[in-house]
C-alpha cells in the first residue's frame, strides 16, 4: 500500500515537472499557427517550438537512450530554409506534440494534483455539509441533501479519487511519458538520413586523410631515401675515381659512404614504422605498448584489456601511435615521474585507449603537429580524441574509436 | 667552369658541390628555394646552372619555371635541369625553348659521376643532355618505323637522343667512328630525317621524330 502511494506521489510530482514545457507548449500554441500562416517567418516560428521541444527531449533522454533532434539540416537561403522546416515530417510531429502535450497534459496535471486535496475534502464532507444550506456540494454527481447521503456518498467518492490516485496516475504519466518520447523521437527515415550524412562526411576525411598519409610517405622515400642514396653514389663514385691517382683521398669518402648507409637505414626503419609497426604484427596490440612503455624514461602501467581480440590493423596501428605521441609529448614537454595506459573495449562497441601522465600539464596542439596527425588519423577511423591538460595537473590522453563487434 | 647549384636537399647538394668541385670546377653560388634562383643566376652570370625542379614553397615545377624564365633573362644560358622523377613533359617543356645547352637528368644519375660529369659539360659546352629513361619513354610511345632499325641502330639512336655525339657514341658502344657514322647515315636514311651533323640539331631532330 505505502509503494503504491509512493508511485501515486512520484507519478504526480513527474506531472507536475511536465508543466515546465507544457505551460510553454500551451503559450506557443497560440501565437505558433498566426506565424505558420507567414510561410517566410516558418523558420523563426518554429525556433521557440524547437526550443521547447529540445527541452522536453534533455528531460525525457537517459542514459544511453538519449533523445536526438530529428531535425534536417537547413540550407542557407532564406527561402530554402523555409522550404526545409515546412516539409520537414519533425516540423509537423513537433506540432503535434505541442497541442497533445500542452493541452493534454496541462490539463491532466491539473486534474491529478487537484485529485489529492478533493480526497481531502470528500472524506470531510461530513463534517462541514451541514453548514451550509442543502444540495451546495455534489458527491458522485448528486447534491448532498440528507444525512444517509452525506455519509455514504463522500466517502464512495473519496474512494473514487483515491482509487484513480493510486492505480490510474502513475499509469497516466508513464503514458505521457511515452507518447511524448515518441513524437520527439526521430523517425527511422531522419534517423538513417543522419547517419548517412555523417558518415558521407566521414568518408570524405577519411580520404583526404588517406591522401596525406601517401604523399607523406612519398616525400619521406624522395627527399629522405633517395637523396642519401644519391649522396652514397657520389662518394663511392669520386672515391673510385680517386683511388688510381689519389688512395689517400678515397678512405675518407669510403668511410662517409658507410656512414650514410647506416643513416639510410635507420631513415628507412622509421618511414616503416610510420607506415605500419612490424612490433604490432609480432606481439600484437598489448605486446607492442609494453614494448612502448618499457622504453620511456618513467615507470609507465599498462593496462590492456585481457579479453582485447584481435583488430583489423588500421586500428591497432592507430592506438600504438596515439600511445606512442601520448607517451613522446610527455617525454619531451611534460616531465612526469608516472603515467598510466589504458585500453579497453567499451559496452557500445568502440575501442577506448586512455594515456594519463602527472607532468605539468599545458599541452598545446596548436605548437606542433603530432597531436593534429594523430587526431586525423583517429578521426579517419570514425574515432574521436579528446586531450585534457590542465597547467600542473598532469595531462589526459582519450581516444575512442569504433571496432565493431 | 663557374656553376650555381639550386637544390633544396642540403644532402643532395653537398654532393653535388663535392662532385663539381672534385672535377675542378667552382661553385660560385646556391639556391634553395624557388623565388632566389632566378636572381641568384641574374647575379653571378655562371658558365652553367644545375636546377632542381622541385624547389619549396610549393614542391611542384618551381625549378623547371626557374629555368625557363632564366632564359628570358640570360638566352644562351646553359642549364641542367635534375628531377626526382622523368617526366616526358616536363623534358618537352624545357626542349620548347631550344635544345642548345639544356639538359634533363634524374637526380639518381649524379652517382655516375663520369656520366654526371660528362653531361654537365656538355651542356655547358652548348650540346643536349637527356636523361637515358626520358630517351627510352620517348621510344616506347612511337612504333612503327621505329620497328625498322636494328637494336644496334636503336641504340645509337638513343644515344643521339641523349645527346652524345659519334666520338662519344662510339666511345659508349666500343665501336669506331666510322661505324657509327655508318649507324647514324642508316637512321636518318630508314626514318627519312634530314641528315644533320651539328649536335643540338640533330638532338632535336630526333626528338621532333619521337615526338610527333
Amino acid at each position: 500500500m505505502t509503494s503504491r502511494i509512493r508511485r501515486a506521489r512520484d507519478a504526480t510530482m513527474a506531472m507536475l515537472a511536465g508543466l515546465q514545457t507544457s505551460l510553454p507548449a500551451l503559450g506557443c500554441l497560440a501565437l505558433v499557427p498566426l506565424l505558420l500562416v507567414l510561410v517566410p517567418l516558418v523558420p523563426d516560428a518554429m525556433r521557440p517550438v524547437r526550443a521547447i521541444a529540445g527541452r522536453e527531449r534533455a528531460r525525457r533522454s537517459e542514459a544511453g537512450d538519449p533523445l536526438p533532434r530529428p531535425y534536417r539540416p537547413a540550407p542557407e537561403s532564406h527561402r530554402g530554409a523555409a522550404w526545409s522546416v515546412l516539409t520537414d515530417p519533425a516540423t509537423w510531429r513537433d506540432l503535434c506534440w505541442l497541442v497533445l502535450h500542452g493541452v493534454g497534459w496541462t490539463c491532466s496535471t491539473l486534474i491529478v494534483v487537484a485529485l489529492w486535496p478533493a480526497v481531502l475534502v470528500s472524506l470531510t464532507m461530513p463534517a462541514y455539509w451541514s453548514l451550509f444550506p442543502a444540495g451546495t456540494f455534489t458527491a458522485l454527481l448528486v447534491p448532498v441533501s440528507n444525512w444517509a447521503q452525506a455519509l455514504t456518498l463522500p466517502f464512495l467518492q473519496a474512494s473514487l479519487y483515491a482509487a484513480l490516485l493510486l492505480f490510474a496516475v502513475p499509469g497516466l504519466s508513464l503514458w505521457w511519458g511515452r507518447s511524448s518520447r515518441a513524437l520527439l523521437r526521430p523517425t527511422t527515415g531522419a534517423a538513417l538520413s543522419e547517419e548517412v550524412l555523417r558518415l558521407t562526411q566521414t568518408r570524405a576525411e577519411a580520404l583526404e586523410s588517406h591522401g596525406a598519409e601517401l604523399r607523406r610517405i612519398e616525400r619521406d622515400l624522395h627527399d629522405g631515401v633517395q637523396a642519401h642514396l644519391v649522396s652514397i653514389s657520389v662518394r663511392l663514385g669520386l672515391a673510385d675515381r680517386a683511388l688510381s691517382s689519389d688512395p689517400d683521398r678515397a678512405q675518407p669518402l669510403i668511410q662517409d659512404a658507410r656512414t650514410a648507409i647506416e643513416d639510410v637505414l635507420a631513415d628507412l626503419r622509421a618511414i616503416v614504422r610510420g607506415i605500419y609497426p612490424p612490433i604490432l604484427s609480432d606481439r600484437g596490440l598489448s605486446g607492442a605498448i609494453d614494448a612502448l612503455a618499457t622504453a620511456q624514461g618513467f615507470p609507465v602501467a599498462v593496462d590492456v584489456a585481457s579479453s582485447l581480440r584481435r583488430l583489423p590493423a588500421p586500428l591497432e596501428a592507430a592506438a600504438y601511435f596515439v600511445v606512442a605521441e601520448a607517451l613522446t609529448n610527455a617525454t619531451k614537454h611534460a616531465n612526469p615521474t608516472r603515467a598510466t595506459v589504458r585500453i579497453a573495449e567499451e559496452p557500445a562497441g568502440q575501442l577506448l585507449i586512455v594515456v594519463k601522465d602527472n607532468g605539468c600539464g599545458g599541452a598545446d596542439e596548436s605548437r606542433g603537429s603530432g597531436l593534429t596527425g594523430i587526431r586525423r588519423r583517429i578521426a579517419a577511423l570514425d574515432g574521436r580524441l579528446t586531450v585534457d591538460s590542465p597547467v600542473g595537473h598532469g595531462t589526459t590522453i582519450e581516444a575512442r574509436m569504433p571496432c565493431g563487434s | 667552369m663557374r656553376i650555381v647549384i639550386a637544390e633544396d636537399n642540403a644532402l643532395l647538394r653537398e654532393g653535388l658541390v663535392m662532385l663539381t668541385e672534385s672535377a675542378g670546377h667552382e661553385v660560385v653560388a646556391t639556391a634553395v628555394n624557388g623565388p632566389e634562383i632566378v636572381p641568384t643566376i641574374v647575379r653571378h652570370r655562371p658558365d652553367v646552372a644545375v636546377i632542381d625542379v622541385r624547389m619549396p614553397p610549393s614542391y611542384s615545377d618551381e625549378g623547371l619555371r626557374a629555368a625557363i624564365d632564366a632564359r628570358t633573362h640570360l638566352p644562351d644560358l646553359p642549364i641542367l635541369v635534375l628531377s626526382q622523377y622523368v617526366e616526358q613533359a616536363f623534358a618537352r617543356e624545357l626542349l620548347a625553348a631550344g635544345a642548345q645547352g639544356t639538359g634533363y637528368l634524374l637526380k639518381d644519375r649524379i652517382g655516375r659521376v663520369e656520366e654526371f660529369l660528362d653531361a654537365l659539360e656538355r651542356v655547358a659546352a652548348g650540346g643536349t643532355a637527356l636523361d637515358p629513361d626520358v630517351v627510352s619513354q620517348l621510344m616506347g610511345r612511337r612504333r612503327g618505323p621505329l620497328d625498322t632499325l636494328t637494336p644496334r641502330e636503336r641504340e645509337v639512336l638513343e644515344l643521339m637522343a641523349q645527346g652524345l655525339d659519334n666520338p662519344a657514341i662510339a666511345r659508349r658502344l666500343v665501336v669506331t667512328e666510322r661505324a657509327v657514322t655508318k649507324h647514324t647515315g642508316n637512321i636518318f636514311r630508314k626514318l627519312a630525317l634530314p641528315h644533320t651533323d651539328s649536335g643540338h640539331r640533330r638532338v632535336l631532330a630526333v626528338l621532333a621524330y619521337m615526338n610527333a
